[in-house]
């Protein structure tokens, strides 16, 4: 009995190997890029597949290109996964993809459709980054970057130093918040990728330019998603005062004019406290923010009467800002603060008075307490 | 030997006197007189009476037989006369010795010889005595090699069970201290002592040890490791359930703790028990050094253990099956080591450690001057030619080096080959069905370990089932002044040392 | 019957795995889809149920002291009828164990090893429990007291982590809460953890000490890590996106990343899922080998437990996938169960009562005469 069954598990053992994927048989997908043509319906995606030894400088992958772009036309997203094995010797292995990127008028068709495929699909994550792109996608899938060597891991660390600089845990600018937003009327605001040229920087050669601007990609405007369709783009200033008042942005810097100079502060530490009146017909966003000084041309002493100068201009400066986003939200309809899901007892979120009371406090200069004159 | 030449062979002396004694030579001759080193001398003091002399010549010493009970002999001649009478009472008298004991009957007779005793038979009478002239030529006491410690006593038992007493009993002065001496093996006749301190060990756990002891059915014990085989509560295991070790200070502080030992003459290694689990962890050491650097290692030791049976299988579970796990850094640097292997992960990790063992073992039986060429045939040829020519990964030399020397972590030998095993079962599920198999392995490995008593005592026992108190000498070995209870898990008579 | 000792801490680590189970994977994304962002509400009466329950079959226990759930049916039913009893309690046994073993496949299948065949997971996983069952007790009990503190820590540092995505909005859903609508569509979560821990009545009798101290304690536990285990979901992930989710817990962890490095943590989820499924598919397994033993007086544990291997393995695969199976859990489960956890109990107190009653009068006219 007892060797029968031993004998058994052994055999039941040999069958095994099943899920079995050797590293060097993935194509370990770095970004992935897609695209809807809204009148036909056909995607195109495009896979950023990693060369690892053209990553790793070890063995002098140099010359080599460091990731390899497929990309398939199909009408179905269920479909890539067939249509990749006819031209990629390797298994897609779609673990590891750090940020999806889709065309400009994909997003504005809506991507819902995307969405339910990611999220059925246990291999693909949710949590990476999400990004439109209003360059041609073919142009910003088929271009190599400088200092990072793969696309993916370069977005990946630009925003991430990002995150870090603006003192938040993490950026919502993933998909999963896109996901999270679904339901919500405050509309997500995603940063848009622009290539900077005309051709593609697509061999590796064209990498080695010194200018690293003109041929790369960068992120400047954002894409306002609401209920999971693109609506419109926002100026990156205006998605800077949007992540100030979601207070997902806890460090930023401000320039502001004190006494007829340019004065830059950082703030940091921003804390935001929402307040509304009994009958929710005025919201009252009181905004704190420690300030430091880090650019002073005023031609005077820095006083604590000076110091407070710097703040008033600060808070007037950043008021206005927050007043410009609120107008701009009312005009194009887009609800920035989210009123109508916190107050589901408002009729029109559009009636409600908003104000804004913002108090900051220097606590660091610089070395110089005077500027030369 | 100037004996020799007086001495008639045992085939041929044929004596002429009748008698008792007579007859105990004749069938004692009649056993051993086939070897050479068999002595029968007879000592014809007058007519009527003599004394035979009997002994193995090449296991006792000459010398004592010589002037110690031959001299006092034939110089007491002539008090003889008077008392013939009574012999034994004669020689006892004129033989001061110590180690006498009265025999009759042959039986005896042949084991005390064959223990190297000199028989004096007198050829009337049925008593004869029995003189302890054992040659003591051992091995000399010298330090542990298998065990040896920076800090603590250099002293390592030896192969004579009375000098391992001898080591014991200098460190114990204690009038507990009881040696039971046992005889194991119907043909080795090895002398076995059942060592504890009886006002300490709990009286179930000595009955229990001494009732294994007991039922032991076999011809030979060679080793301690004989016993522990016959008296292991569980065999299907490779983990060791009785702790052996060569040195006398660790076998005293474990008998003061109501431990039980297991002395076997022939062997250095004693047995100790009952154990846990987690006393394969501690090293004498630990309580020579300061209480924290002993808990800081204690938990190094526990942390190579698991890296020594975890790092392999979760590199082929993490390499083959998963790798979603890994950071993507780390995978692509693995994938672009990996770009020319031949081999899956799991055939790769399983040449390497197979290969490893081998050279292991082929460190331990080679003579020491050839190790050097080993090892730099096993650093070069193995480690970076292999991955040079990409047979295998550098990542799974670093792996497998990573298990090989955190198993030499081990405070103890046989604990170390347990790992292996287990290291070696861990791989095959990992490499058969990724993480699932592993923690199959995991799971099964720990019902196995809790199921395990040692000698009524639960393997895991300061964790399951949980004994708060005995947890100030498992994950960390608390200062000397605050040990001032006995553990509990070796089920001692008394709490407080 | 094993000659078993178990210290009330071993119980209540018995309990608290027993009932966590795979209940906090597989309940939060159905129980926030019928009862939105009051989910942990839901959570909170199911356990005050789970509480009652377990006291009044620790009442029942108490009127046998010694005796397990088949015995006292015996005992109580006499041979025939009570053999019934006994007989459907084993098949009760054997159909958790079969949905534990099922769930617990196809967590793997869906989530980390989608080429590899159910029944594999199936038989592996049993052949292990089994193998546990064949060593006692004692070795489950002991096993799960030393996995508990890994998997507590494992479980709430992550979870407590991620708590930097916590966002107040997600229970402020519009939702018109009615209790008992809510009540009445979410009868599986009194059901599923708790009802099942009928199986417990088996295991009584080992417990020399602190048993309904140990027993009540466990299960209060189990509730308030579920209730706040739920209430971080909705606070994380948000009601709309985990009633879509089969698996919310899962994702959260996926979807951890601190610090850049440390990501794709749900390796460690899954570890403790296996651990616990091993553990609770151990418990029920050896009640089901248990009862058998008993009720046919068996001593050789390991011929009945690794024949019911094939047993449980077959009768997992009745369920075609994972939606059957949650839509059976939906409907009837809750009516499934109280036979086992209520009628019978009752039955069984009804007529111990009524011997008891018998009994008296005999025993007042006893000195009297």
């Amino acid at each position: 009995m007892k060797k029968c069954c031993i004998i058994f598990i052994l055999l039941l053992l040999c069958t095994g190997c099943w899920d079995l994927k050797e590293i060097n048989q993935l194509a370990i997908v770095n970004v992935v890029g897609t695209d809807k043509d809204p009148e036909t319906g056909t995607y195109t995606g495009y896979y950023q597949v990693v060369n690892p030894t053209g990553i790793s400088n070890r063995q002098g992958g140099a010359s080599q290109a460091s990731v390899y772009t497929f990309h398939f036309k199909e009408y179905s997203f269920g479909r890539f996964t067939v249509r990749t094995s006819t031209a990629m010797p390797r298994l897609l292995f779609t673990a590891h993809m750090q940020c999806y990127i889709i065309s400009e008028r994909y997003a504005r068709d809506g991507v819902l459709d995307l969405i339910n495929f990611l999220e059925l699909n246990p291999e693909r994550r949710t949590n990476l980054l999400f990004l439109v792109s209003d360059s041609p996608l073919s142009t910003v899938m088929h271009t190599f970057t400088p200092l990072e060597r793969s696309p993916g891991r370069f977005v990946r660390s630009l925003l991430d130093l990002h995150v870090r600089s603006a003192q938040t845990q993490v950026a919502p600018i993933r998909l999963k918040d896109l996901i999270e937003g679904l339901p919500l009327n405050q509309p997500t605001v995603i940063p848009i990728v622009h290539y900077n040229g005309q051709q593609p920087a697509s061999n590796t050669k064209e990498v080695e330019e010194i200018d690293a601007i003109k041929n790369g990609l960068s992120f400047t405007d954002g894409a306002v998603f609401i209920h999971g369709r693109m609506a419109g783009r926002i100026e990156m200033k205006m998605k800077q005062v949007f992540a100030i008042l979601r207070n997902d942005l806890k460090a930023f810097a401000e320039t502001m004019k004190v006494n007829g100079a340019y004065v830059d502060v950082g703030a940091s530490n921003a804390r935001i406290k929402r307040e509304w009146d009994r009958s929710a017909s005025r919201l009252t966003l009181k905004i704190y923010a420690d300030l430091r000084i880090t650019n002073n041309q005023q031609k005077s002493r820095m006083t604590v009467h000076n110091l407070h100068d710097v703040e008033k201009a600060f808070n007037r400066r950043l008021t206005q800002r927050a007043e410009s986003l609120i107008q701009l939200g009312l005009k194009k309809d887009w609800d920035f603060l989210g009123i109508q899901d916190e107050r589901h007892d408002i009729d029109s979120w559009r009636q409600v008075k908003i104000t804004f009371q913002v108090s900051s406090k220097v606590t660091t200069t610089g070395n110089t307490s005077t500027p030369y004159n | 030997m100037d004996n020799d030449k007086a001495t008639t062979r045992g085939e041929g002396s044929i004596l002429v006197r009748k008698g008792t004694g007579k007859l105990i030579v004749d069938q004692i001759a009649e056993r051993l007189g086939q070897s050479p080193d068999f002595i029968c001398q007879q000592l014809e003091i007058n007519a009527e009476f003599g004394v035979y002399c009997i002994y193995i010549s090449s296991i006792v010493t000459t010398n004592q037989v010589d002037e110690m009970l031959l001299r006092p002999i034939v110089e007491d001649y002539q008090l003889a006369e008077a008392s013939l009478k009574n012999p034994i009472d004669w020689l006892i008298k004129i033989i001061p010795r110590a180690q006498q004991k009265k025999l009759s009957g042959f039986a005896e007779g042949i084991n005390d010889l064959l223990e190297g005793h000199c028989l004096l038979i007198p050829t009337s009478g049925e008593i004869y005595l029995s003189y302890d002239v054992s040659k003591g030529e051992y091995r000399n006491i010298a330090e542990p090699d298998t065990e040896a410690s920076i800090r603590g006593p250099r002293e390592g038992f030896v192969e004579a069970i009375t000098w391992n007493s001898a080591l014991i009993r200098k460190r114990l002065k204690d009038e507990h201290l009881v040696f039971e001496s046992l005889v194991i093996g119907s043909k080795t006749r090895t002398r076995v002592y059942l060592t504890y301190l009886n006002n300490v060990a709990s009286v179930q756990v000595v009955d229990e040890f001494r009732r294994r002891l007991l039922s032991i059915q076999t011809d030979s014990i060679l080793e301690s490791a004989y016993i522990e085989e016959w008296i292991q509560d569980t065999t299907l295991s490779p983990f060791p359930q009785l702790i052996s070790t060569e040195r006398p200070d660790s076998i005293v502080a474990k008998l003061l703790e109501g431990q039980i030992a297991v002395m076997t003459d022939g062997t250095p290694m004693v047995l100790v028990g009952p154990i846990t689990f987690f006393q394969l962890f501690s090293s004498p050491e630990d309580y020579y050094q300061r209480a924290d650097i002993a808990t800081l290692s204690r938990w190094l030791r526990m942390f190579a253990f698991l890296l020594s049976i975890f790092t392999p299988a979760l590199y082929i579970a993490v390499v083959s099956y998963h790798q979603e796990l890994l950071p993507t850094n780390l995978l692509i640097s693995l994938a672009a080591q990996r770009e020319e292997v031949p081999f899956p992960a799991f055939i790769e990790a399983f040449i390497m450690t197979v290969t490893f063992e081998i050279l292991r073992e082929a460190g331990l039986r080679m003579p020491r001057i050839a190790g050097q060429s080993i090892s730099i045939v096993g650093a070069l040829v193995l480690g970076q030619a292999a991955v040079e020519a990409g047979l295998v990964s550098a990542a799974m030399v670093i792996v497998v080096s990573l298990t090989a020397i955190s198993n030499f972590v081990s405070p103890n030998y046989s604990f170390g080959i347990a790992q292996r095993i287990i290291q070696f079962s861990f791989m095959l599920l990992s490499g058969l069905m990724g993480l699932f198999g592993l923690m199959c392995g995991v799971f099964f490995l720990l019902i196995h370990l809790v199921s395990i008593r040692s000698f009524g005592v639960k393997y895991f026992t300061p964790f399951a089932p949980v004994v708060l108190a005995d947890w100030k000498d498992t994950m960390v070995r608390v200062p000397r002044n605050m040990m001032k209870r006995l553990p509990r898990e070796s089920l001692a008579k008394r709490k407080r040392r | 019957m094993e000659n078993a000792k178990l210290s009330g801490w071993q119980m209540f680590t018995l309990t608290f795995i027993f009932t966590v189970g795979t209940t906090f994977i597989l309940l939060p994304g159905k129980l926030i889809a019928d009862a939105k962002q009051y989910g942990w509400l839901v959570t909170i009466w199911a356990f005050l149920y789970g509480v009652i329950l377990a006291a009044f079959w620790l009442y029942l226990a108490k009127h046998y002291p010694g005796r397990s759930l088949v015995q006292i049916a015996v005992q109580v039913l006499g041979k025939w009828a009570g053999g019934l009893v006994a007989f459907l309690y084993i098949l009760y046994f054997i159909q958790i164990a079969s949905w534990v073993t099922r769930n617990a496949s196809d967590f793997m299948h869906i989530n980390l090893m989608p080429r590899t065949p159910l029944s594999i997971f199936n038989i592996m996983v049993l052949l292990v429990c089994a193998y546990a069952v064949v060593k006692g007790i004692e070795s489950i009990a002991m096993a799960s007291e030393l996995l508990t503190p890994y998997i507590f820590i494992a479980y709430w540092i992550p979870m407590t982590v991620m708590l930097t995505e916590w966002d107040w909005r997600n229970f402020d859903i519009p939702y018109h809460f009615q209790l008992w609508t809510t009540i009445a569509n979410t009868n599986y979560t009194l059901a599923f953890p708790y009802m099942e821990t009928v199986s417990f009545m088996m295991l009584f009798p080992f417990v020399q000490r602190r048993l309904k101290t140990a027993f009540i304690l466990g299960i209060i536990t189990t509730g308030i890590a579920l209730t706040i285990s739920v209430f971080f979901i909705i606070g994380i992930l948000g009601v709309n996106r985990s009633s879509h989710l089969i698996y919310p817990i899962y994702i959260i962890f996926r979807e951890m990343q601190f610090t850049g490095f440390v990501e794709h943590l749900e390796a460690i989820i899954s570890v403790n899922i296996l651990f616990i499924v091993f553990l609770k598919l151990s418990m029920l397994f050896y009640c089901a080998v248990l009862a058998i033993c008993q009720l046919f007086e068996l001593k050789n544990r390991a011929v009945v437990a690794y024949p019911l291997i094939w047993v449980i393995s077959a009768y997992s695969l009745f369920f075609a996938n994972i939606i059957e199976n949650v839509e059976w859990v939906d409907k009837y489960l809750f009516i499934y169960y109280t036979l086992y956890a209520i009628v019978i109990p009752v039955v069984l107190i009804a007529l111990t009562w009524l011997k008891l009653q018998r009994k008296k009068p005999l025993y007042k006219e006893g000195p009297a005469a």
